[in-house]
C-alpha cells in the first residue's frame, strides 16, 4: 500500500475537482470577471434594498412591538432578521479589550418574520448581525442547510464548541475578565457569533473555536451547577464526543 | 506575492491558487459544495483583489471565504463520489467513505496540512483555530483514514 494515504487523497481530490461540474457562473473568458462582479454587485444591492426597504415599509404599516428586556430595537435594524420581531432579552454581553461593548439579544418572530434568532448590537446601537435560529428554519438549519444567514459588518469574535449535553449555558471568559455567555443550543452544542466575513460559524461544529484571549470555558446545567470547566485549549475526550454526536454530518 | 490588479495578473493568480483552493474546499465540504464554495471565493477574490494581493496566505484566506460561503450550500451529509472503477487503481475505493466519515475539522486539517502542505500556522489561520488544534485534528483524521483503509501506522 502506498503511503500513501495522503497521496491517494491528493489524487482523489484532483480527480473529483476535475470531474465535478460547476453549475453556474462558470467563467468564460477574461471579461467574465467584470461581468460576474457586476452581477454580484447588482445582486447584493437588490438584497440590501429588499432586506432594509421591505421591513422599513412594513414597520411603517404596522404598530411596532420591538421593545423589551432593556433593548430597544430600531427600524431597519431588525430588517436583517427578515422582518420586525420582538426583542425579548439580552442573552449575552461582551466588553472587548478595545473598549467596544456588544450585546446580543434573543428575538422572537413577529408577523412576517419567520425566524427566531439573535440580533447583535454594537457600539451606538448599531446592528452588527443576526442569525436566525429555530422557528420554521430549525430543521433545515440544524441539518446544515441554507437557512442560516448572517449579515455582519465587522470582524469580532466567534465562539463555538461542545459541552456536556445537560448544560444549558456556556460561558467563555476572556483574559481581560469579560465574559461571553451563550445558551447551549442542542445536545451540548453551542455557538455564538461575534464575527465577520471569513469566520466559520457553522452550526454543530464539534470542536471549540474560541478567541485567543479566552482563558476559561465553563458550562452550567439548568440548576446552575458547573458541569464543564476547562482552560483552553480545550481537548475533548471521546466519551464526551460520543454523548453529543455531531449535528449535520 | 505580486499585487494582482489587472485582469492578466488576476488570471495568473487564479491559475496559481485555484487548484489548491478547490482541492481544499472539496476535501472539507465534498464535491459539489466545495466546488461552489471555491467558485464563490474566487469571485470574491476578484472583487477584493488588491487586498488579497497583499496577503501572505491568500489560499488560507480564500479558504475561509469559501468556508463562510459554503453555508449556503451545505448538505446534511458530505458527499464524495466513488472512485472510478477504472483509471485510478492507486486509489483505495474505501477512501471516499473514509473521508466522509471524518469530522469536518479533521477533513479540513488533513487536506490543508498534509495535502496542500500549508504550515501549521497557515492552516490554523485558514481554519480559525489554534495550531495545536490543527495538529490534533490532522493527526486524528489521518489515523482514522489509515484505519478505515487498512493501513497500519508503521507503513
Amino acid at each position: 500500500m502506498p503511503n500513501d494515504v495522503i497521496d491517494q487523497v491528493r489524487r482523489y481530490l484532483d480527480h473529483v475537482a476535475e470531474t465535478t461540474e460547476v453549475p453556474a457562473l462558470q467563467p468564460v473568458g477574461r471579461r467574465s470577471w467584470h461581468r460576474r462582479g457586476a452581477v454580484m454587485f447588482a445582486g447584493v444591492a437588490a438584497v440590501v434594498a429588499l432586506s432594509v426597504g421591505l421591513p422599513l415599509w412594513w414597520l411603517g404599516q404596522t404598530p411596532r412591538d420591538v421593545a423589551g428586556g432593556g433593548v430597544t430595537a430600531e427600524p431597519g435594524g431588525l430588517g436583517d432578521c427578515r422582518g420586525p420581531s420582538t426583542v425579548e432579552e439580552v442573552v449575552a454581553t461582551a466588553s472587548l479589550p478595545d473598549g467596544r461593548h456588544f450585546e446580543m439579544a434573543a428575538i422572537r418572530p413577529g408577523p412576517g418574520a419567520p425566524y427566531n434568532g439573535y440580533v447583535s448590537r454594537g457600539p451606538e446601537g448599531r446592528l452588527v448581525g443576526c442569525n436566525p435560529i429555530g422557528g420554521e428554519s430549525h430543521p433545515v438549519y440544524w441539518a446544515g442547510g441554507g437557512a442560516f444567514s448572517i449579515s455582519v459588518v465587522e470582524t469580532l469574535y466567534s465562539i463555538s464548541g461542545r459541552v456536556p449535553p445537560e448544560a444549558v449555558t456556556a460561558e467563555v471568559t476572556l483574559e481581560d475578565g469579560s465574559v461571553i455567555a451563550t445558551e447551549v443550543e442542542v445536545d451540548g452544542h453551542f455557538f455564538e457569533v461575534w464575527a465577520g466575513p471569513g469566520h466559520d460559524v457553522s452550526p454543530g461544529r464539534p470542536d471549540p473555536d474560541l478567541p485567543d484571549e479566552a482563558i476559561r470555558l465553563r458550562a452550567f446545567d439548568a440548576a446552575g451547577n458547573v458541569v464543564f470547566d476547562v482552560a483552553p485549549p480545550v481537548v475533548y475526550d471521546e466519551e464526551l464526543l460520543d454523548t453529543a454526536p455531531p449535528i449535520g454530518e | 506575492m505580486k499585487p494582482v490588479v489587472s485582469e492578466e495578473e488576476f488570471e495568473a493568480f487564479v491559475a496559481e491558487i485555484e487548484p489548491r483552493l478547490v482541492r481544499a474546499l472539496i476535501g472539507a465540504y465534498g464535491a459539489e459544495v466545495g466546488r461552489e464554495a471555491a467558485r464563490d471565493a474566487i469571485a470574491y477574490a476578484w472583487e477584493t483583489r488588491e487586498r488579497i494581493a497583499s496577503m501572505n496566505n491568500p489560499v488560507g484566506y480564500l479558504y475561509r471565504v469559501g468556508q463562510s460561503r459554503s453555508r449556503a450550500y451545505r448538505r446534511a451529509r458530505v458527499l464524495f463520489p466513488d472512485v472510478p472503477a477504472s483509471g485510478m487503481p492507486e486509489v483505495d475505493p474505501r477512501l471516499p467513505g473514509a473521508l466522509a466519515r471524518l469530522s469536518h475539522q479533521q477533513r479540513a486539517a488533513v487536506v490543508l496540512l498534509y495535502v496542500e502542505e500549508l504550515s501549521e500556522r497557515e492552516a490554523a489561520e485558514a481554519m480559525g483555530i489554534s495550531r495545536a488544534s490543527v495538529r490534533k485534528h490532522a493527526e486524528r483524521g489521518l489515523a482514522r483514514l489509515r484505519r478505515a483503509m487498512g493501513v497500519s501506522d508503521a507503513e
